[in-house]
Parts: structure tokens; C-alpha cells; sequence
């Protein structure tokens, strides 16, 4: 069958599957299973890179490898995967960040930003309560996943052996899923090196439910989401009453918003005049994640989305990420069905939701 | 949305509307207990010369339907539901209701949503609402096989009769013939060998219950209706989603027409919902948000259908012109 108009905006997430991953995080805290994909190989070269996974094991994500620091701004999020308990994350984190190594602590569902070459990490999960663990996603607005490692806990051989590996993958034409640097000048990460300030704790935002599903906005606050809100417009049964969303002002102005919630029943997600279908001026991704740490590939819903001026209906129905570039038309989506609660995470790179409708 | 080439198998209910008179004392061309809000539509103006005719009415007084003009006969056969319009149980009429059947005007009275199937050439008449307990009223439809309506009234027997059971087999409540009851299927609704065919021949169609579908569904085929070549269905609906999981598109080998509509007799052009269904092989999209019939001539294909949302519990019937519905998928 030939493919269809805009397939090619229609990302499964497993296409990131990386092999071998559980061996390679083994008893740190990082991902029991992740899918993370990256404008340069799998978005269509949007200035983003993203990941979405499942997380139960404790200790430091990156043993002896952090600080770290990136080219681009990052949110990194912490999300619990109650439906119901929009602010439980059913773990506790330490969070060290600046060149300071401030510490941060936190047991609730929280977003970290850090600006673009701003030092943060270690990340060391102390303690997991949910029996199923919690989640995490990264927002970076990179499409080249880049990271310089700067901590000074990996000994000559095993550096040795990374960049070894490093420049093999190269030679054989393999782009790895992170390019790394080991810079000369490196942080020693203990005790005696961290901090207890409060320098950076704007970087630390509680993920509340603050969407207009669970609140009344204020009208400066309505302007954030351009036409969304405007002609009578209002959520449908699709939608969650638990949704999060973060805009450039919330997080040191960095140039995204975004929306994440764990969605439960079927139905149209915005309701109002029109056929609904809108543009942004910036790019945007759309996520469609499966809430089952036992397979990440299952999304637990089937769902319908028009892309495209002449709305063409696609169907997702397995973890997903819908490329939305800027100017492009879409929407309505629709949730067809439930069996289980799915995670949708809405990422787009303006400070606010500027939100046009077509029709 | 690309290409309308099935538009014209939508309409509103109102193209059928019937302009019901005032009641007046003496000369009364319509009875004190008709129809508040009735809509008729026929298959040589509305129905695309499908061989049928429907009426969808809602009733809130008490009194003779037809005034003067009581008893009467069609040559084709028809069947009348009788329902109550609580979303919530399906079980409720609201009203007691008298009908007249056969020449001698037997009469049979009920108080629970009942079918009375009228066959061919079987005088019947009146129907009269004897009393209304539900404060919004009640609602009925009919089903008569023939695109034009035709109707002849006759004078009034001399004496009428009580009821002798002569016709007692063409009046039956709805209940025995409930699926979907508060959302789950009834497992009373066929008896075991049937429920077990029925049962492997969903299961090969991959075909599941959506969220979207029925709270209460009650239907009858042409066994429970004294053979007539029919299946008709009544249910309530609240819930959105996909209507049926795991199939796309399906046909029947016969006419059919699906009828969405609200439940308030006040407005009865308000359907409280908005409701996406596939027309053709093209899979072209429609939007319904009003009280409305979708006509499918035999071998159209249709579905999916999804409830997008819902802000008041509406009510569907579809009529179906066999005596089983018979599915065929095709995608």
C-alpha cells in the first residue's frame, strides 16, 4: 500500500528501541526500559530530542559521570502513574545542579529545568514506594543529543574504552544516541563539594494540575494558549482533569511550553465551532505513551488524529510521537477507546501556545 | 474534510416534521392524546425509495391519538414501539397506553415500553394514552414496510370487545428482548444455543463493545416480531468512544436507517451529542449534532461510528429491513 500523505509525521516510539538498554543501566537508578528519540535521526530534524521510560531502581543515574552539562536548554520531568493521584510520584530524588552542586531533594511529581551549558546532575533516586515504580521524560531542544560529562568518577580505562567505542560507531558510519565529551576540567562530586543553597530552586516547579480543567484562569494567563480558549472552546470527554502545563515563563523563559497528563476516557479532547483542526507558528510533538511498566510498547488506546489541511484521519493505537512542524494543520484528535490510561505529552517550542484555527 | 458524496443519506428528523393541530372540541382532526412533537418520514420523499416508513413522536397527554378516526388499516405490516425516555432505565414507560386490535377492536392495555406488531390488512386502532406518569412523556416510533404510507380508515364497530387473547401474541414488552442492560449485556436475551452461535460469530468478527455504545439496547428480530421481515432496535446512549472495536466498515444486504435523536420533547431537534460516522468505502466522515436519520441503501458501506461527546443521554433506534442483522465487513 502506498503511504499515505503524512506518515511520515507519525513516529512510533519504538523506532528509538535501543537493545542491550537494562544491561547498560543495571543497578543505577536510570531507566529499567526508554524510548529516546531525537530530531537528527527520528523527528524530522525538529530542534528537540525526548525520551519517555519506566523507572524503579535506585542510586545515582550516571555513576561517576556527572555533573554534565548540554548545548541546549532541558526540562527533565519526574512523573508518578496514578491516574487519579495527579501528585503522587511514588519516589525520592536528589537533584544536585549548578556549578555550586546545590542540592535538591523531592518526593512529588516535579519538573527540573536547566538552561542551556548550565551544570546539573548527579540524579540519584534514594527511594522508590510505588510498587510500580514512577516515569521520567526529558525535554531537550537539541536535535543532536550532546552531552559533555564532567564528572571525574570514571577511571583512565574506562574512558578509554568509551571513546574507543566512540570512534568506532563513527568510523562505521553509526550515530550513537548521544554524543559525548569528556572535558579536562572536572567536578569532583562528594560530600565536602555540594551545597544547600536555595540559588536555583526556581528551576524546581511542582507539577500541579493547573489546566483550565482544574482551575479558573486568569485572563493573562488564558493569552498563553493563543485561540485555544477563545469562540467558546472547551475541553471534551478526551481530556484529563489532571493535566500540567508549563509555559517559557514558568521555566527561566526557555522556549517551550508543555502539557502532560495521563488521560483516562474516551472522547473528543477540545470541543467548539469549526472542524477544529489549528496551526502553531513553532514546531510541535505530540506523544502517545503507554502508562504499563511491563511493556512499553503497549499504549492501552486507540486513538484518531487529523493531519493535514484536507483532514486526514490517521489511528494510534501504540506509543507514538506526531510531528506537528510549524504552520502544519491539525487536530481534531479523539480517543476512541480505553483499556488502559495512556500518557500524552504535548511539546512545543514557543514560550507560549500560540494557537491559530483554520476551520 | 475531502469529498460529499454521501451527504444526501444524512437528514435532520425535521424534514419529516408532522404539524400537529390544536385540539379542537367536536371537529378535532387529531385526538387529545397526540403526539406533541411527531415526525414521519417515508421512504418516496426522505428515505431514498427504501420499502419503509417511520414515525418517531413524543406523547405527554392523555387521550384517543387519532380523534375521530379510530379505526383503520395499512396493507403492509408495522410495528410500534412504545418507549419511555428515562436514559436510565429502559424498563420505564412512563404512561399506560390501550390499543385497539382486529376488527372487533380487542383491546390491550400496558405500562411497560411494548412492541405491537400490526401484520398486513389487520384493522387496528385507536391507541389511546390512558394515563401519563412520566413528567417529560413518552416516546414511540413505527416501522411500516411500504415507502408510501397508506392508510384507510374504517367506521367504528358497532361494539367493541374486551380483550380474548385472540391477538395477544402481537403486543410484547420490550424486556425479554433487553441486550444491554445499564451497560452489560444480558445474557437472558437468547437462549443458550442461540447466545453461543451468536456469541462465535462475534468472536470470529473480531468485533468487541466500544465505550461509546449502548447503556440500554434492546432488540428484536424478526422471530420476536411474528415473522415480520424486520429487526428494529431501541437504546439509550451516554457514553463517548468508538461504537464497536476491531472492525472498520460494514454492509448488509439490505436497506437499513439508523436514527439519532434527543430525548427532550421540548426540543427535539437537540441531540446533546456529536456523533462521527463513516460513510462508503471512502470512509467519508459525517458529523451528526442534531436529531437525525442516516439512510443506508443496501450495500452502503458504514462505520466506524464514534460519540465524540455527550452532554445529554440521547436515544437510537435503527430498522433494519430482515429479520436478522446481518453484518458483512469489508475493512
Amino acid at each position: 500500500m502506498a503511504e499515505r500523505k503524512y506518515e511520515h509525521l507519525i513516529k512510533p516510539l519504538k523506532i528509538a528501541e535501543m537493545k542491550g538498554q537494562g544491561q547498560a543501566f543495571r543497578n543505577t537508578g536510570n531507566a529499567d526500559v526508554n524510548r529516546w528519540l531525537n530530531g537528527r535521526d527520528h523527528l524530522n530534524g525538529v530542534e528537540l530530542n525526548f525520551s519517555w521510560g519506566f523507572y524503579t531502581g535506585l542510586g545515582d543515574w550516571h555513576p561517576g559521570m556527572d555533573p554534565h552539562v548540554h548545548p541546549y536548554p532541558e526540562a527533565l520531568v519526574f512523573v508518578g502513574l496514578d491516574p487519579h493521584r495527579p501528585e503522587y510520584l511514588g519516589a525520592k530524588i536528589d537533584f544536585y545542579i549548578g556549578k555550586e552542586l546545590e542540592f535538591h531533594t523531592f518526593d512529588k511529581p516535579t519538573a527540573v529545568i536547566a538552561p542551556g551549558g548550565f551544570v546539573h546532575c548527579p540524579l540519584i533516586t534514594t527511594n522508590v514506594n510505588s510498587p510500580i515504580g514512577y516515569s521520567f521524560f526529558i525535554i531537550s531542544l537539541g536535535a543532536d543529543p550532546t552531552t559533555a560529562w564532567l564528572g571525574d568518577g570514571l577511571s583512565e580505562e574506562q574512558l578509554k574504552q568509551r571513546k574507543e567505542m566512540e570512534a568506532s560507531a563513527a568510523q562505521r558510519g553509526v550515530k550513537l544516541p548521544m554524543k559525548s565529551s569528556y572535558p579536562k576540567q572536572r567536578i569532583h562530586f562528594c560530600e565536602e563539594t555540594i551545597t544547600h543553597g536555595h540559588l536555583y530552586d526556581k528551576f524546581y516547579i511542582p507539577m500541579k494540575p493547573n489546566t483550565q480543567t482544574a482551575r479558573r484562569l486568569k485572563t493573562a494567563e488564558k493569552e498563553q494558549y493563543g485561540d485555544m480558549l477563545k469562540d467558546g472552546r472547551k475541553p471534551g470527554p478526551g481530556l484529563s482533569g489532571n493535566a500540567v502545563w508549563l509555559f517559557g515563563q514558568d521555566m527561566d523563559g526557555i522556549k517551550l511550553n508543555f502539557c502532560w497528563a495521563i488521560h483516562t476516557q474516551p472522547g473528543l479532547w477540545m470541543r467548539g465551532p469549526g472542524k477544529g483542526a489549528h496551526v502553531h507558528p513553532v514546531d510541535e510533538v505530540l506523544v502517545f505513551a503507554g502508562t504499563d511498566p511491563s511493556d512499553i510498547d503497549c499504549l492501552g488506546a486507540e486513538i484518531q488524529i487529523d493531519l493535514g489541511p484536507e483532514h486526514d484521519r490517521y489511528i494510534i493505537d501504540k506509543p507514538t510521537a506526531v510531528i506537528c512542524p510549524a504552520g502544519f494543520p491539525h487536530n481534531p484528535i479523539v480517543t476512541r477507546w480505553v483499556d488502559r490510561p495512556f500518557g500524552v505529552l504535548m511539546i512545543s517550542l514557543g514560550t507560549q501556545h500560540e494557537t491559530s484555527y483554520i476551520d | 474534510m475531502a469529498g460529499r458524496l454521501y451527504e444526501h443519506l444524512i437528514k435532520p428528523l425535521s424534514v419529516g416534521n408532522i404539524k400537529t393541530q390544536p385540539v379542537k372540541k367536536g371537529a378535532f382532526e387529531t385526538g387529545a392524546g397526540a403526539a406533541v412533537k411527531k415526525v414521519w418520514l417515508n421512504g418516496r420523499d426522505h428515505l431514498e425509495n427504501m420499502n419503509l416508513n417511520f414515525t418517531w413522536g413524543f406523547y405527554k397527554q392523555v387521550g384517543d391519538w387519532h380523534g375521530r378516526r379510530d379505526l383503520h388499516v395499512h396493507p403492509y405490516p408495522e410495528c410500534h414501539l412504545f418507549v419511555g425516555l428515562d436514559t436510565a432505565n429502559v424498563n420505564y414507560l412512563g404512561a399506560e397506553v390501550e390499543c385497539r386490535l382486529g376488527p372487533e377492536q380487542e383491546s390491550y392495555n400496558f405500562s411497560e415500553p411494548s412492541v405491537v406488531i400490526v401484520p398486513a390488512g389487520l384493522p387496528h386502532g385507536p391507541v389511546e394514552t390512558k394515563r401519563i406518569y412520566s413528567p417529560g412523556g413518552f416516546g414511540s416510533y413505527s416501522a411500516g414496510l411500504s415507502s408510501i404510507p397508506e392508510t384507510l380508515w374504517q367506521d367504528k364497530p358497532a361494539q367493541t370487545a374486551k380483550s380474548s387473547g385472540k391477538y395477544a401474541h402481537l403486543v410484547k414488552p420490550l424486556k425479554p428482548f433487553i441486550l444491554t442492560e445499564r451497560g452489560k449485556l444480558n445474557p437472558a436475551r437468547f437462549p443458550p444455543e442461540l447466545a453461543k452461535q451468536r456469541a462465535e460469530n462475534l468472536k470470529s468478527s473480531r468485533m468487541k463493545l466500544g465505550p461509546g455504545n449502548a447503556d440500554h439496547l434492546a432488540w428484536m428480530f424478526g422471530s420476536d416480531l411474528d415473522g415480520t421481515k424486520i429487526n428494529m432496535d431501541w437504546g439509550f446512549f451516554s457514553s463517548a468512544g468508538l461504537w464497536h472495536r476491531g472492525v472498520g466498515a460494514h454492509v448488509h444486504a439490505v436497506d437499513e436507517v439508523l436514527v439519532f435523536t434527543g430525548v427532550d420533547s421540548d426540543k427535539p431537534d437537540y441531540l446533546g451529542a456529536e456523533i462521527e460516522i463513516d460513510l462508503g468505502k471512502e470512509h467519508e466522515r459525517h458529523l451528526i449534532t442534531r436529531s437525525s436519520v442516516v439512510i443506508l441503501p443496501a450495500g452502503t458501506p458504514h462505520a466506524p461510528i464514534v460519540t465524540r461527546w455527550v452532554d445529554r443521554p440521547f436515544a437510537f433506534f435503527s430498522i433494519n429491513l430482515a429479520s436478522e442483522s446481518v453484518m458483512q465487513f469489508i475493512d
